[in-house]
């Protein structure tokens, strides 16, 4: 390329993001403008019916869509400049030829609305956390809203509230009952699976296992209502049949966790041990023969062999798991909350849903959000440095 | 977890001719076991086909166990009454076909470059990227930026751009372009005067269906059988996806119209409504039962990928 290429080619992209820059800006000025205050001018007016027309097919979709645009424009404005005022500069010119940037720049090209998204969905809401030392005010935005006086102010509210000691205790319960019943049981399952030699029978046992993980939450809470009805459900009327009394297991504080826990590994249970199956396929089979020779049978292969063999994999998925020990999904026991089942089905989920969408206390939500990560980021390091120190398989 | 895991499974030496006799006792206990575990995973299921084609008044009445009794349409027809179902319906379909070719597009324009070891600044988008699988805003930061600052409360826009890249998925697309398509292929195609995005297009693509099956099934799942985000962002009915609409039928349990009958009569109809409820599930299954059998061989070997790198 020419020496100046690099600087022509500069000066039109970043001129090209200027412009659309600036075309962003007045579109983005015309959508959020309410039209209330008179007087634009018949250019404006044209815009503006153009936009609002859009906005009755679209809702107000295209903020959103001009936000994007916005960041790759600066992206691109970025990019064109450093590249008009360095593009001449030697060391520059080396360091694209040797990345292979002239020839390659539509990798880059690809990444942008990637990036854009990661930018604008992933690392934006990231700032919002400082919600949690803020009075937030709706006209001033996230940034715009001042910083509270003691800056715990909402921890304190939190800490001091009677739902922590409930919804954290409630959180901590359910977890550990789903990983002392979830945990093992794919295994064993994938420990069976491996050792049938039908391979019909294999092929069926896994498909089937496998269905239920496609279910969605709200339809898996509907069979367990419609199972567990009173009067029509099937396991009532099992009940019944054996001499014994009915009763609305849903609403029965006491059959809480026990639904949400076994319906948790009915549905997954085939599903989390493919991994293990996996696994399981790639134990070198000299190891068996060796030991069938050595006169070992059947379990004591899956015993001495196996079972040692996929080891790194579980303690990996056991730290993995020891890190969402405190991040129960709301899905599922939000649907399953009722009236009379609040005193276990309340999690800190939940409640952060309810506290923030609900009552609006956005603040006092993302202090909640907030507690719970930094306590999961905690528990994940602690569980790390304990199978780092006592075996020698860790994440990092 | 080592690479070789994702070597196919070699067979296991056949001694069938020399089996001891704790071995026959081992594999006659194990596929019972199995078999016991089976039956419990697929009655429920079985029981919710056969149920949904029954006379309601034979389940409530406790009569169904293993075969439809008194087979009959009537509870499809009552669904196909439901005009919330219907629409919830089609939304659904709506909102699963863009969704997913957005996630699809969004997925391969990151992987495929961050695939590349000639991609300059690759490992540290990659750090950026793998951060956000462990640190996100939380609850209320997201709700403000998309119902507030992007103004998309109310617009199935708000569905199709929170969930548009997963890091995951893009992890397990790009390890399957770093390990299962031979980088001399595309050099070659450099050579041979191909583009990056001729690259992609005419490479990498044709090569990697079994990746966009497996890729492909995940954001379809997560789209067809996510409410989370339409319970956030859209409060408009018309616009609510299935799942909404189903967890009205199914677990919000509005029985509005049973005040003015007889006992006799509620009863019947409580019935009914049960008893619909099974082929309401069915229905709203109907897409995952179809694209079942066609991506289920991809199962392992998408886990597998997703699994190499943690």
């Amino acid at each position: 390329m020419a020496y100046s290429a690099y600087v022509t080619i500069g000066a039109i992209v970043s001129a090209a993001s200027a412009a659309g820059f600036g075309v962003l800006a007045l579109i983005a000025k015309l959508v959020t403008f309410t039209g209330e205050k008179g007087g634009y001018t018949y250019y404006n007016n044209v815009l503006h019916a153009i936009i609002t027309t859009y906005k009755g097919y679209f809702g107000t979709a295209p903020i959103a869509a001009i936000t994007t645009a916005f960041i790759i424009c600066i992206l691109g404005f970025l990019v064109g400049i450093i590249l008009m005022l360095f593009g001449s500069n030697a060391k520059v010119r080396r360091f694209i030829i040797k990345r292979n940037i002239n020839r390659n720049w539509q990798f880059y090209l690809m990444l942008v609305l990637p990036i854009a998204f990661y930018i604008v969905m992933c690392y934006m809401p990231l700032y919002g956390v400082t919600l949690a030392f803020k009075k937030y005010s709706p006209k001033a935005g996230i940034g715009g809203s001042p910083w509270i006086d003691p800056w715990y102010k909402w921890f304190q509210k939190y800490f001091s509230s009677p739902y922590f000691g409930k919804t954290v205790r409630n959180t901590f319960i359910i977890s550990i009952y789903s990983l002392i019943a979830g945990f093992p049981l794919p295994i064993l399952l994938a420990l069976m699976i491996n050792e049938v030699n039908n391979i019909v029978y294999k092929k069926l046992v896994q498909n089937i296992t496998y269905f239920p993980h496609f279910l969605s939450t709200v339809v898996l809470v509907g069979l367990i209502k419609a199972f567990t009805h009173r009067d029509y459900g099937i396991i009532n009327i099992f009940i019944q049949s054996i001499g014994g009394t009915p009763k609305n297991w849903m609403q029965e504080v006491s059959m809480f966790r026990f639904l949400y826990v076994f319906s948790g590994v009915w549905q997954n249970a085939g599903w989390d041990s493919i991994i293990y199956i996996a696994a399981l396929a790639g134990v070198d089979p000299q190891l068996h023969e060796s030991a069938y020779i050595d006169g070992a049978n059947r379990f004591q292969c899956l015993w001495h062999i196996n079972i040692p063999s996929i080891m790194p994999t579980i303690v990996i998925l056991l730290i993995m798991n020891s890190g969402h020990i405190l991040s129960v999904g709301f899905e599922k026991v939000y649907l399953m909350q009722n009236s009379l089942n609040t005193e276990v089905s309340y999690i800190i989920s939940t409640y952060a849903y309810q506290i923030g969408i609900e009552s609006a206390q956005y603040e006092l939500s993302t202090t909640i959000s907030l507690f719970n990560s930094v306590v999961n980021c905690v528990m994940l390091i602690i569980v790390n440095s304990i199978a780092r120190h006592v075996g020698d398989t860790s994440l990092w | 977890m080592q690479k070789t895991a994702a070597v196919p499974a070699k067979k296991r030496p056949v001694r069938n001719s020399r089996k001891s006799r704790a071995d026959v006792i081992f594999d006659i206990i194990n596929i019972i076991l199995l078999a016991i575990v089976t039956v419990i995973i697929f009655y429920p299921l079985w029981f919710t086909v056969i149920a949904s084609f029954s006379n309601p008044l034979q389940v409530a009445g406790g009569h169904v166990y293993l075969m439809p009794v008194e087979p009959t349409l009537e509870n499809y027809q009552k669904v196909f009454e439901n005009e919330g179902i219907m629409r919830g319906y089609g939304n659904s379909l709506i909102l699963l076909i863009v969704g997913v070719l957005i996630c699809l597009f969004m997925t391969v324009s990151c992987a495929y470059p961050l695939s590349r070891r000639d991609v300059w600044g690759r490992s540290f988008i990659m750090k950026a990227i793998t951060f956000t699988m462990f640190f996100s805003g939380g609850l209320i930061p997201n709700y403000l930026l998309v119902s507030r600052t992007l103004g998309l409360q109310n617009s199935w826009w708000a569905l199709w751009s929170t969930g548009a890249l997963s890091a995951y998925n893009m992890i397990i697309m790009r390890t399957f372009f770093n390990s299962s398509i031979p980088y001399e292929i595309q050099e070659a195609a450099t050579i041979d005067g191909c583009t990056p995005y001729g690259t992609l297009l005419h490479v990498i693509l044709p090569l990697s269906a079994p990746i966009l099956a497996v890729v492909g099934l995940y954001y379809g799942v997560g789209i067809w059988n996510a409410y989370f985000n339409a319970l956030l962002y859209i409060t408009d009915r018309t616009k609510w996806p299935l799942q909404l609409y189903l967890r009205e039928v199914l677990v919000s349990n509005s029985n509005q119209n049973l005040m003015d009958m007889s006992a006799d009569e509620m009863a019947r109809q409580a019935m009914r409504a049960e008893t619909i409820k099974y082929s309401v599930i069915i229905l709203s299954s109907i897409p995952m039962l179809i694209a079942y059998p066609f991506v289920q061989r991809f199962f392992v070997k998408g886990v597998m990928i997703g699994s190499v790198k943690g």
